[in-house]
C-alpha cells in the first residue's frame, strides 16, 4: 500500500533552510515520495568489487528495500541483477554470498546466468515457440558505475553519470584508496548489521554531526583515552563542508597536521606498524607516505547511503518510514596485513557485538525517533554555525567541526530531489 | 571440506545445488566420481571428459544449464513421475 504523495509545495514548506518538519521522519508519504524521487533515481552505493573477487563470485546487497544480486559473471563482468525470478516473483538467491554458473529459482526451477539472462525452463512443452526468453531475464538495475572499486546503481535509466553525482565525494575517496600502499581497499572482512527503529535521514544526519560525539560518545572516549574528544571540539581544527550533492565530510587533515604525527588519526604510532609504514614509503616515497599518514582517512557521507567513517565503511539501508539497517564492515587495505589486523580490532571495539560506538549512536536514532512524533514544537533546529559559516577556496560552504553546515546541506540535498529540482 | 580421495569426497555446494565428488579408482585410471545430494544420482567423468570440459565454450556451458536440456525435459506423467 503507497501512501499518496506531497506535492512539490508541501515539501518547500516543510523544509526550510535552517529547520525541517518533524513529519519528514515519521510520514509514510514522505518515506514513499523518498524511495521514488531520492532512492530509486539518484545514484546509490551497492557494494565492492573486492567483495565478488573470483568469476562466479556474488554478494546480495541493496538499494533501499529492494534487493539487488551483484555478480561477477565468468568473463569477470559485474551486474546488479534484482533478486526476483522473472517467472512468478519468487525471490532467487537466500544465502548473503555464493558462487555459481547460475542461478536456479527454487520456485520452478526457471535458470539464469550470473548476467541475469534466462538459461532456460523446465518441461518447455508448456511454452509456445514464441515465448520470448530473451526478454524473460532478471531485472536488472539499469545503470551501473564504479569508482575506485565502489560500485553504484541508478534506477534512472539517464541522469548524471556517477562522476558527476561523486563530484567532490571523489578527492575523498581518492584519500582513502591511497592509504593502501597498493592504492586499492578491499571490505572483505566481513559484515555485522545493526538495524534500528529510525528514519534513515537520521542516521545519514548523524554521520557527519560534529556536535554529539562528545556527549554520546563520551564513556568510549574515556575508557580509549581517545582523541577524537578534542577533534570534535571548539578547539578542533577540522572542519564541517558541504560538498554540494548532499555529501557531507568532515574534514580532519587540519587537526591532524597541527598534531605532525603519523597515525595519530588511527590513535597510534609508527612503531606499533612497522611493515605497513614500511610499504607506504616503498609505495610513494618518505615524504609523500608520511603526509598521507598524518593527515589519515576521510570521514565523508557519500549521499544517499555510503559513509567512510576513517577505519569502518556504513551502509545504509532504509526499509520502512521507522526502520533502518546499518551494514558496517571494518576497513582493509591491499597489501597491508598489519593495519588490516589493528583496522580488524579497532572496529569489533567500536561497532562489533560488545562496541560502544555504533550501540551509543543506535540508542540515539531511536530515541529521535521517539521524540520527533510529539505533536510540539514540531520543528527541529539546524542553525548551528550558521553565524560563522563561510565559502572556502573550492566553494563549498564550511563550518567548524561541531556545526550543523552539513545538515544543512544535506536538507538542501532532499528539498531539491524531493521538489525535483535537480537531476537525479 | 574433506580433501579428495576414495574414502573421503569432497561436497561441493552453493545455495542451488550440492554435490559429493569422490576421486574414483575402481578403472583402470582415475575418474571422478559426481554424486548429486538431493537425488543420489550418479555421474562418471574420466579424464578426457574433464578436459573436454575445461575447453567447452562458455556458450555451450550455458547451454546445458538450461534446466530442460537433460533433466526436466518433458512435463510429468499422471503420476507425477518426472524424468
Amino acid at each position: 500500500m503507497t501512501a499518496p504523495a506531497l506535492d512539490r509545495e508541501a515539501y518547500r514548506r516543510l523544509i526550510e533552510d535552517d529547520r525541517v518538519h518533524g513529519s519528514l521522519y515519521t510520514d509514510p508519504a514522505v518515506f514513499d515520495d523518498e524511495l521514488t524521487r531520492i532512492w530509486y533515481r539518484t545514484w546509490v552505493y551497492v557494494g565492492h568489487e573486492s567483495e565478488i573477487p573470483q568469476p562466479g563470485d556474488y554478494v546480495v546487497k541493496s538499494i533501499g528495500p529492494q534487493s539487488i544480486i551483484m555478480s561477477r559473471d565468468r568473463q569477470g563482468a559485474v551486474h546488479l541483477l534484482l533478486n526476483r525470478c522473472s517467472h512468478r516473483g519468487n525471490q532467487i538467491c537466500e544465502a548473503a554470498r555464493g558462487n555459481t554458473g547460475a542461478l536456479r529459482c527454487h520456485y520452478h526451477g526457471w535458470t539464469f546466468g550470473t548476467d541475469g539472462a534466462l538459461l532456460g525452463y523446465p518441461f518447455r512443452q508448456g511454452y509456445g515457440p514464441d515465448t520470448p526468453k530473451s526478454a524473460l531475464g532478471l531485472g536488472r538495475v539499469p545503470r551501473m558505475g564504479s569508482y575506485q572499486g565502489f560500485v553504484f546503481g541508478s534506477f534512472a535509466h539517464a541522469g548524471p553519470s556517477l562522476l558527476e553525482h561523486l563530484g567532490a565525494a571523489r578527492e575523498a575517496i581518492d584519500r582513502l584508496v591511497r592509504l593502501s600502499p597498493l592504492g586499492r581497499v578491499e571490505l572483505t572482512a566481513g559484515w555485522l548489521h545493526h538495524e534500528v527503529r529510525a528514519n534513515w535521514k537520521m542516521l545519514v544526519e548523524n554521520e557527519t554531526d560534529g556536535y554529539h560525539p562528545q556527549f554520546v560518545h563520551s564513556s568510549i572516549f574515556e575508557v580509549g583515552e581517545s582523541h577524537v574528544a578534542e577533534v570534535y571540539s571548539e578547539r578542533s581544527a577540522a572542519t564541517a563542508r558541504d560538498l554540494g550533492g548532499g555529501h557531507t565530510e568532515h574534514d580532519l587533515r587540519a587537526h591532524f597536521r597541527r598534531m605532525d604525527r603519523p597515525l595519530a588519526w588511527f590513535g597510534t604510532t609508527e612503531d606499533r606498524l612497522p611493515d605497513y609504514c614500511r610499504a607506504m614509503r616503498e609505495a610513494y616515497g618518505a615524504e609523500k607516505a608520511r603526509e598521507i599518514l598524518v593527515e589519515g582517512s576521510p570521514h565523508i557521507m557519500v549521499f544517499p547511503n555510503l559513509f567512510i567513517a576513517e577505519i569502518q565503511i556504513f551502509v545504509i539501508q532504509p526499509l520502512a518510514v521507522d526502520r533502518t539497517v546499518q551494514h558496517v564492515t571494518p576497513l582493509q587495505l591491499a597489501g597491508a596485513p598489519d593495519m588490516n589486523r589493528r583496522l580488524l580490532h579497532q572496529a569489533s571495539g567500536s561497532v562489533g557485538p560488545a562496541g560502544f560506538l555504533l550501540a551509543d549512536d543506535s540508542e540515539m536514532y531511536e530515541r529521535n525517533q521517539r521524540g520527533v512524533v510529539a505533536r510540539e514544537p514540531e520543528w527541529l533546529i539546524l542553525r548551528r554555525g550558521l553565524n560563522r559559516e563561510r565559502v572556502d577556496a573550492d566553494g563549498h560552504l564550511a563550518g567548524a567541526a561541531t556545526d550543523e553546515t552539513t545538515q544543512r546541506g544535506i536538507w538542501r540535498h532532499i528539498r531539491a530531489m524531493l521538489t525535483e529540482e535537480v537531476p537525479a | 571440506m574433506c580433501g579428495l580421495g576414495e574414502e573421503a569426497g569432497a561436497v561441493i555446494e552453493n545455495e542451488f545445488a550440492s554435490v559429493t565428488v569422490v576421486i574414483d579408482e575402481r578403472g583402470h585410471d582415475r575418474r571422478l566420481r559426481v554424486v548429486d545430494n538431493h537425488t543420489g544420482r550418479t555421474a562418471y567423468f574420466d579424464a578426457l571428459l574433464l578436459e573436454t570440459l575445461a575447453w567447452t565454450p562458455e556458450a555451450e556451458l550455458r547451454g546445458l544449464l538450461d534446466p530442460a536440456r537433460h533433466r526436466w525435459t518433458v512435463d510429468p506423467g499422471p503420476d507425477g513421475t518426472t524424468r
